[in-house]
């Protein structure tokens, strides 16, 4: 048996409507134009055929209204070769949509033995109807093209739903090299900027686009959201900064059709210099007694303190040598008791 | 916070007038308001020594007196001025600095001789620097001393202005009321009365002691026509204005954050527009409006080669100098730490600088690199994510910062027991047991910036204290290196050596740690400065 046209154009226009469930009032509105003489009972018809051949998900509602949802043709035809208890653990895990289901869930709701809910998961994997996903040590199991609704389970930025820091700092760097070296005037004084209303500055689409050409992520599909995240981190580090850029049309910001851009978001780099601060760099800005223990004539002191020499002591060429910004390497404090 | 202070002002007060008068000192800090007999029974002085002490303090207007009335007796009482005592710490930078913010190659003399003094008149200090009326070094210390007072660097003193400002302004009051009333003043014409005297005070700031009425609208344009007019009174006693000090290195300051932010370009301009609207107090929150073509003329030509050279402007176009400084002007408007704001569209642009603001970035940069140099850069990441967010859990800053959760809850520890971040608890049930609580972390940097302000302070005391320890241990060599530098004086002979070889080295090395102390005191002096008078 084949789809008719009058299906086929039905289950377009179900399809143009996106993800969600359409009434099926709603539908026999819709096709009016498209199919003019359709009454209600040849929509039914039409609907229940499209069902059985999987190119729609239907949902009834608690007012008795049924709702249909369109799948694209590609997964209809990969349906069509599921047996029964394998389409019926594909609507479980499709019902779950964004939120995912675990095994031992499957199990218990279709009573199907473990052997054969394990064999099943496996070749719609293998179809890449399904995906596994791994937030906290817990798998669970949803639609091959769905993204997760909780952000912890992004595939790039966390594994197992702890940060993956290597990767966050990986791709921090990458970025940020990337905007470091579109946001000063080469060849030019060390000091250039700019002028005001420059637009060649990296927007969000071009640094993506660095990140997949740098092949730095290899497994995993790199996305807009994962690179914003980065992004955002750059800027709370105060190492870039996010601003609008003028749409001033030139050949740089014209695509193909020739239409230029319209205001966009773009990132630039701060210059690697900080306001330094004068407290951090005396040996009180990183003593660890400072705040309770050391006082005026105490046992801990500023006269009898054991920093305070090895600092004026210093050998005024190992003092240069000290970086002046990162973290300060914590003191020897090995040389006082811990006040009981 | 105050234990700490007044053991900082106790140090201050040693390092400049000895022990004695820190004792002195000490206990008008501790116990407030005290009169003569009381402070010498307390202190075990001799009522000429305790007088002599407080003449010191006085004189150099860190001590104020007020009379009241008992009955017959009329009672003096002493009072100690801690931010003035605090001013002090300032006084290297006044020094260094004057020659420039004044103008005058002779300012950064005159500065150091009114501050040694507390408060001079010109004749005396003539007497005392030993300069001939006759000599051309007498005109240029005139000219100079006018200058001061012109540009309201130094202030006239009177006997009255040793009276506390609070005591003043409560003397007034009642006068003011006495005016009014004979019986008990409602309180419409106290506030009336307050209003009076307040208006009173804005007229007065203009006073400089100066015979010839100053005229603020002339005070930027070529004076040639005044040259040589300004007459003053040779016996009237003046002392230096910190107020306008602190603004003039408030605006050295916020040069140097253009510099670094943006770059030398940038730093060059906002220094010409500070320069123009020559703000004179630290409490003004905008300046007054500027025009481009004002910039423009005050910016001299020299400066356009770098100008050019420092700036990419559209590919393809000469750019004049207008539009050159046109666009840095609009880099400094677009820049988020809110360095220029623009009024109007008229004549080329009107430009003004919220100094507040400007204040605020400033410090919020200085307050970061703290965090980030004390705790890392992920202790500055969560403080940056709490200040944008606000409240937020721990859940909802690891999803923002990209952090791991353990090391989030132990940099959020570290930043709490540092005083820098606070918990907002709010419980979900009524008895308020953790486990259904909420735990919310956010950030207050006014918070945060009093209590680096308090770090600030006992740093400075710290560094006090281990400079007396330094000063102490050579106390020998100290002594013989004063007596030979006496030798040498009374002879008129160079070649007089009481120390051995051994000893001259020793001294420099105190004198390298000494310098050493200095220059870490100076620069947290300037941080404190920031925090403490730039509002």
């Amino acid at each position: 048996m084949e789809v008719t046209e009058e299906e086929l154009t039905v289950h377009k226009i179900i399809l143009e409507q996106g993800p969600i469930f359409v009434d099926e009032i709603k539908i026999h509105e819709l096709i009016e134009y498209a199919l003019p003489d359709t009454s209600w009972e040849q929509l039914q018809i039409i609907l229940e055929s499209l069902h059985s051949f999987g190119l729609v998900r239907k949902r009834q509602t608690h007012d008795e209204r049924v709702l249909y949802q369109a799948r694209t043709k590609e997964i209809a035809k990969k349906l069509q070769n599921l047996d029964e208890k394998e389409f019926e653990i594909y609507e479980l895990i499709e019902n779950s949509e964004r939120k995912g289901i675990a095994k031992s869930e499957i199990q218990k709701l279709t009573k199907i033995v473990q052997s054969i809910v394990e064999s099943s998961l496996k070749s719609m994997q293998d179809q890449q109807l399904v995906k596994e996903v791994k937030p906290k040590n817990k798998k669970l199991y949803m639609l091959f093209d769905i993204k997760p609704a909780d952000e912890s389970l992004s595939r790039l930025l966390y594994n197992n739903g702890e940060v993956d820091t290597l990767v966050v700092e990986a791709l921090k760097t990458t970025c940020y090299s990337f905007i470091y070296h579109r946001s000063f005037p080469k060849d030019m004084d060390e000091d250039a900027v700019y002028h005001p209303g420059y637009t060649g500055y990296p927007t969000l689409s071009k640094i993506l686009q660095c990140i997949i050409e740098s092949k730095l992520i290899a497994e995993v599909e790199v996305e807009d959201a994962d690179i914003r995240q980065i992004l955002d981190v750059l800027i709370y580090e105060g190492k870039i900064i996010r601003i609008f850029s003028g749409a001033i049309p030139d050949s740089d910001t014209m695509d193909i059709m020739g239409t230029s851009h319209g205001s966009q978001e773009v990132y630039v780099a701060r210059k690697q210099r900080a306001v330094g601060n004068a407290w951090t760099p005396t040996p009180c800005g990183r003593c660890p007694y400072f705040k309770d223990e050391c006082t005026e004539d105490g046992e801990i002191s500023p006269s009898n303190c054991v920093f305070y020499p090895q600092w004026l002591n210093r050998d005024p060429k190992e003092r240069e040598k000290i970086p002046w910004t990162g973290e300060l390497p914590p003191m020897d404090t090995s040389m006082y008791p811990r006040p009981k | 916070m105050s234990v700490t202070l007044n053991r900082l002002c106790c140090y201050i007060i040693r390092d400049d007038f000895g022990p004695i008068v820190e004792q002195v000192a000490k206990i008008l800090l501790q116990k407030g308001r005290l009169t003569l007999p009381v402070i010498a029974k307390l202190l075990k002085f001799t009522l000429t020594k305790t007088r002599e002490c407080l003449f010191i303090l006085i004189q150099h207007n860190l001590v104020y007196w007020a009379d009241s009335r008992e009955s017959q007796r009329i009672g003096i009482y002493y009072s100690i001025e801690r931010d003035e005592i605090l001013a002090r710490l300032n006084f290297g930078i006044y020094i260094k600095n004057a020659a420039d913010w004044v103008e005058s190659r002779l300012a950064g003399d005159l500065v150091k001789h009114i501050l040694l003094n507390g408060k001079v008149t010109f004749a005396g200090m003539v007497e005392e620097l030993k300069i001939s009326k006759k000599s051309s070094k007498y005109k240029d210390v005139k000219e100079s001393f006018s200058k001061m007072i012109e540009k309201k660097n130094i202030f006239a003193v009177d006997f009255t202005d040793s009276k506390s400002a609070r005591d003043k302004a409560t003397e007034a009051e009642q006068r003011e009321l006495a005016k009014v009333t004979n019986f008990i003043p409602t309180k419409k014409q106290m506030a009336e009365a307050k209003a009076k005297l307040a208006a009173n005070l804005d007229m007065d700031d203009n006073a400089t002691g100066s015979k010839r009425k100053l005229n603020l609208e002339n005070l930027d344009r070529p004076t040639k026509q005044h040259k040589g007019e300004m007459t003053f009174d040779e016996n009237q006693y003046f002392r230096l204005n910190y107020e306008k000090f602190n603004v003039k290195e408030r605006h050295k300051r916020f040069a140097k954050f253009v510099r670094d932010r943006i770059n030398r370009s940038a730093g060059a301009i906002i220094k010409y527009i500070l320069d123009i609207a020559d703000c004179d107090k630290a409490s003004e929150i905008e300046s007054c409006s500027i025009s481009l073509h004002r910039i423009l003329k005050n910016i001299p030509e020299i400066k356009d080669e770098m100008f050019a050279q420092q700036m990419k402007t559209e590919k393809g176009k000469t750019v004049s100098r207008e539009s050159l400084i046109k666009q840095y002007l609009d880099c400094l408007i677009e820049d988020d730490a809110n360095i220029l704001c623009k009024k109007d569209e008229n004549m080329g642009g009107m430009f003004f600088i919220n100094y507040n603001a400007f204040c605020e970035s400033l410090k919020q940069q200085v307050f970061e690199n703290i965090i980030f140099e004390k705790y890392g850069i992920k202790g500055q990441r969560i403080l940056k994510v709490l200040h944008t967010k606000q409240k937020l859990d721990e859940k909802a800053i690891t999803a923002f910062t990209l952090m791991s959760v353990t090391d989030v809850r132990q940099k959020l520890v570290e930043l709490f027991n540092g005083g820098f971040v606070q918990v907002q608890e709010v419980p979900r049930s009524g008895d308020r047991a953790p486990s259904r609580t909420f735990f919310f972390w956010y950030v207050d940097y006014n918070k945060c910036y009093e209590a680096i302000l308090q770090n600030y302070y006992r740093t400075l005391a710290n560094i006090h204290q281990v400079r007396f320890e330094q000063e102490s241990g050579a106390a020998r060599l100290l002594d013989k290196k004063e007596k030979e530098d006496a030798l040498k004086q009374l002879n008129n002979n160079t070649f007089i050596q009481l120390l051995t070889e051994s000893e001259t080295k020793a001294l420099n090395d105190l004198e390298f740690i000494l310098t050493q102390l200095d220059t870490a005191q100076l620069r947290i002096v300037q941080d404190i400065m920031l925090f403490k008078n730039y509002k």
